[in-house]
């Protein structure tokens, strides 16, 4: 005990408690209110602009805006018809818009949901060719579901594998992948799935999918079983990171990497796993596509969504809420697009302007409040 | 004047030959002052070396000096006239430069395009042949060997160093400032850029050299200041120096009134909660950083880790977390060799780690407080789809609030609200509230004014009193000889040498952290 003696000291004080300290947040910042307030003004703000901005090209282009803005709103909003076509827009832009959401998390730039969206219609088409004879519907849906999810995630999943493992820009690599997808889809639909009936001669697409494969429709519209997955997989990412330890330990990643390699989290597992969430959702969106809208395979059938996708959930700031709602304007902006085509004589492309001026307008609003911020 | 009253000999240069001199600069940060009325005399074609620990108000003068900074008092003459620098561009106009370790060079551009990026009065068309020349006449004045035409990327990082200088100089740089140049070198180049200070001191020019070792201080200064605590504590003549006198300088004497905690008696347990054996790790730039690194803790210890930073501190706590690879070794935790284990397996075995830098390290900004109490969860029945639970962080707070007596604000508060040194305290206080057997504390103090530190201090001890072992690495000499059980010290990747804090002899531990050797007699036991 000799040697415990020489360590302690006499005994003077006994264990100290440190006197408090009272840590205070540095800055009150405004009520929640007012800062949604803040936030729905400044996007109609932005909103106006870019009508303003549009409208100024439509000028240019020997067109009453007011007019136009005016076929816009009747062709979309002003019937029945209208309304379907904006929510049946709505579906793969919101599946898209996830696929950008998910992954940006983690601070991981997924532009690939297009070609996300090919692969996935492409395993949805060969479930649907093989088993749409066999099955009846309502074991098909899940089958396709499964199907469109997992050709997603194979091609979301090989850009985080790129990422992870190798240290290859997500953004690019899966901007690529793109075109092999698109490219593959054009293989199939002119090579191994072409449909060598007469009828289809010098055609290229697969067969018709059997009467089997397909999605209940709603009230008499084109309105299918699709946006209520598109509305569920918006509730599960909410929950997913909201309230998991996978999202919170993805957020943390996207936070700060650093401190979450220290905590003991294995990054490269959640980059994969988010990039093959992402790329699941468009491939969901390209099995809706193919099944419900187009009925088979072909070249083309994506028509952008990928990257309206992109800018829808960059417009919600990767919010669910505002995913939806980002989603259904750019929907009726779309719709509104192939209807000035016919009433308006203008290219349908045309309304990409009002798209790419609403978040310009809307990105340089964040703008400005960060910088306001710092 | 006030100045003079410090510690040791302030030895009054001969005013004809000073070139630069500060006076009376004094620097407040919150809760820390970083230079408190300190002067300095930079004499033309002599090198001036600055010495101390890190901490100690080196880099803040310099940054000072070269205009980065702005000191809250005290003035700044160069050749008789004093001079208002508010910024780097009017420090260079006085003629003074700076070589930062990390070099402003673009790898992608050739030597002639990063001078000329540096050039005041570029023209739209580049004049390249004439910059070309006067990088060739430099070049060959001081026996650089620089090819103008080669890209920077491809030279190896001393001609970079060059190219610093010669940039430097085609400024129209007198005094050239180097921070700690010779961190970023191989002993060889090291040798090279003396024999440049040699030639460039002989043109009349003048050089500031930080530096915290005493061996290279000795080989090529002509006047040598030491600072301490913000303060300079003494000014020698390179002729009248010798290493064991730098080395009281630079560590002063162990503080009489050094504070005596209450400590339990040390569990008589004979068998040592961690062992590392011989491990040897690359850092982050690919080199060797641990040359066979040997230690000990036994349960319910405090061991001090002293040594400048950079010699392995940081490699080996990562290691021994799992976060850094180790080349060979082994590391035995309780019983367990948990060498190549992975980072969440270790956590989970009770190892928690207060890290060097908490809000870069470990904590997340864009997260709220109970987020990131969260952080490092070691639950390992849980699924990453089942809930997080989020008791267990707020039980933390409460936790917190109880025992270290450290009001949380509103859980929900978003962490980028906070002060940087409340999400410090917070970071501190989760590592604690995880309840390890074994706490790693990085500079536990650091950037904390006294109190704080204090209070940190009694933390750690009541910790250790519950049986943790804790590794405190610092640079505080008088906090390890106040806190600690038994002290070793670091030098280029290993242990060099161990005692007792309570009958250490300062000026060992000095030689031990500056030169990795004991100096004339032979070590304590």
């Amino acid at each position: 005990m000799a040697t415990n003696a020489d360590i302690t000291p006499p005994a003077a004080e006994p264990i100290v408690t440190p006197p408090a300290v009272v840590i205070q947040p540095v800055e009150g910042g405004g009520s929640q209110l007012s800062k949604t307030l803040n936030g729905i003004g400044s996007f109609a703000g932005a909103l106006l602009l870019a009508l303003i901005g549009f409208g100024i090209i439509l000028l240019l282009m020997g067109k009453n805006p007011l007019e136009i803005y005016a076929q816009i709103f009747e062709g979309t909003l002003g019937s029945t018809y209208g309304w379907s076509e904006i929510v049946v827009k709505m579906t793969p832009f919101i599946l898209c818009a996830l696929a950008v959401a998910i992954p940006a998390r983690l601070g991981l730039i997924n532009v690939g949901g297009e070609g996300q969206i090919y692969i996935g219609a492409v395993f949805a088409s060969l479930v649907a060719l093989t088993l749409g004879d066999v099955l009846p519907t309502i074991a098909l849906i899940p089958l396709l579901v499964i199907a469109g999810c997992l050709g997603g995630a194979l091609w979301g999943g090989l850009a985080g594998l790129l990422k992870a493992y190798a240290g290859l820009n997500e953004t690019i690599s899966s901007l690529l992948l793109t075109y092999v997808g698109s490219l593959i889809v054009d293989f199939l639909a002119s090579g191994p799935l072409k449909d060598r009936s007469t009828a289809a001669l010098g055609q290229s697409y697969s067969k018709t999918f059997p009467d089997n494969v397909q999605l209940p429709t709603f009230f008499d519209t084109r309105i299918n079983l699709g946006i209520i997955f598109a509305l569920i997989a918006v509730g599960l990412y909410y929950w997913l990171f909201k309230y998991t330890r996978w999202g919170y330990k993805m957020r943390v990643v996207g936070g700060n990497p650093e401190a979450a390699l220290r905590s003991g989290i294995k990054i490269n597992r959640y980059i994969i796993g988010a990039m093959m969430l992402g790329g699941a959702m468009a491939g969901l969106a390209g099995m809706i596509e193919v099944v419900a809208i187009q009925g088979r395979l072909r070249g083309g059938i994506s028509n952008g969504y990928g990257y309206v996708g992109f800018l829808v959930a960059w417009l919600a700031m990767q919010k669910p809420g505002r995913i939806i709602l980002m989603a259904a304007l750019l929907g009726l902006i779309a719709f509104g697009g192939d209807t000035i085509q016919i009433e308006g004589n203008l290219p349908a492309a045309s309304v990409n302007i009002l798209m790419a001026f609403i978040l310009f307008f809307v990105l340089r609003n964040q703008g400005l409040r960060a910088a306001k911020e710092s | 004047m006030a100045a003079l009253t410090n510690e040791t000999t302030t030895k009054t240069a001969d005013p004809a030959s000073d070139f630069i001199v500060l006076e009376g600069i004094t620097k407040q940060f919150p809760g820390l002052r970083a230079n408190d009325n300190v002067s300095l005399h930079i004499r033309k074609g002599k090198v001036l070396a600055l010495l101390g620990e890190n901490g100690a108000g080196k880099s803040t003068l310099m940054k000072i000096l070269y205009g980065s900074y702005r000191a809250d008092s005290g003035t700044i003459t160069v050749d008789g006239k004093i001079v208002n620098i508010q910024s780097p561009a009017d420090a260079r106009e006085a003629g003074i430069g700076m070589v930062f370790q990390s070099f402003m060079l673009i790898p992608a551009f050739t030597v002639v395009e990063n001078v000329a990026l540096s050039l005041k009065h570029l023209g739209v068309v580049i004049d390249k042949a004439e910059i070309e020349k006067g990088i060739r006449e430099i070049s060959e004045k001081y026996n650089f060997g620089i090819d103008p035409e080669a890209y920077v990327w491809q030279l190896p990082i001393g001609a970079q160093q060059k190219i610093e200088i010669i940039k430097l100089l085609m400024g129209g740089a007198k005094l050239l400032i180097f921070d700690e140049p010779t961190s970023v070198l191989a002993p060889h180049e090291a040798e090279g850029l003396f024999k440049i200070f040699d030639s460039l001191r002989s043109n009349g020019y003048s050089i500031i050299f930080i530096s915290h070792k005493l061996n290279e201080v000795l080989s090529c200064a002509d006047d040598i200041t030491v600072m301490r605590h913000g303060r300079v504590t003494g000014h020698i003549d390179r002729a009248d120096a010798t290493e064991s006198i730098l080395v009281s300088m630079i560590i002063g004497t162990k503080s009489a009134d050094s504070k005596e905690y209450v400590r339990k008696p040390l569990p008589t347990s004979s068998k040592p909660l961690l062992e590392i054996k011989d491990i040897t790790a690359l850092d982050d730039r690919g080199r060797m950083a641990l040359h066979g690194m040997t230690l000990s803790i036994m349960p319910g210890e405090i061991l001090g880790v002293a040594g400048v930073s950079g010699n392995g501190q940081k490699e080996t706590g990562e290691a021994i977390q799992g976060i850094r690879p180790t080349k060979s070794g082994s590391i035995i935790f309780d019983g367990h060799d948990i060498t190549g284990w992975s980072i969440a397996r270790i956590r989970r075995l009770g190892i928690a780690c207060i890290p060097e830098d908490p809000l870069k390290q470990g904590a997340v900004r864009s997260m709220t407080v109970e987020e990131n109490l969260a952080l490092g969860d070691t639950d390992e029945n849980a699924r990453d789809w089942q809930p997080m639970d989020w008791k267990a962080a707020r039980a933390k707070a409460g936790f917190i609030t109880e025992r270290f007596n450290l009001k949380m604000p509103r859980l929900t508060v978003p962490i980028e609200a906070l002060s940087g040194g409340n999400v410090q305290r917070i970071v501190f206080a989760r590592e604690m509230a995880a309840k390890a057997k074994l706490l790693l504390a990085y500079y536990p103090t650091r950037g904390t004014d006294i109190n704080a530190a204090e209070i940190i201090r009694t933390i750690l001890l009541n910790y250790r009193n519950e049986g943790a072992a804790i590794l405190v690495v610092s640079e505080d000499l008088d906090e390890l000889f106040s806190i600690s059980d038994r002290m070793i010290v670091m030098f280029h990747g290993q242990n060099v040498g161990e005692c007792d804090p309570k009958n250490a002899d300062i000026n060992q531990i000095g030689h031990l952290m500056t030169d990795g050797k004991y100096s004339e007699q032979p070590a304590h036991a």
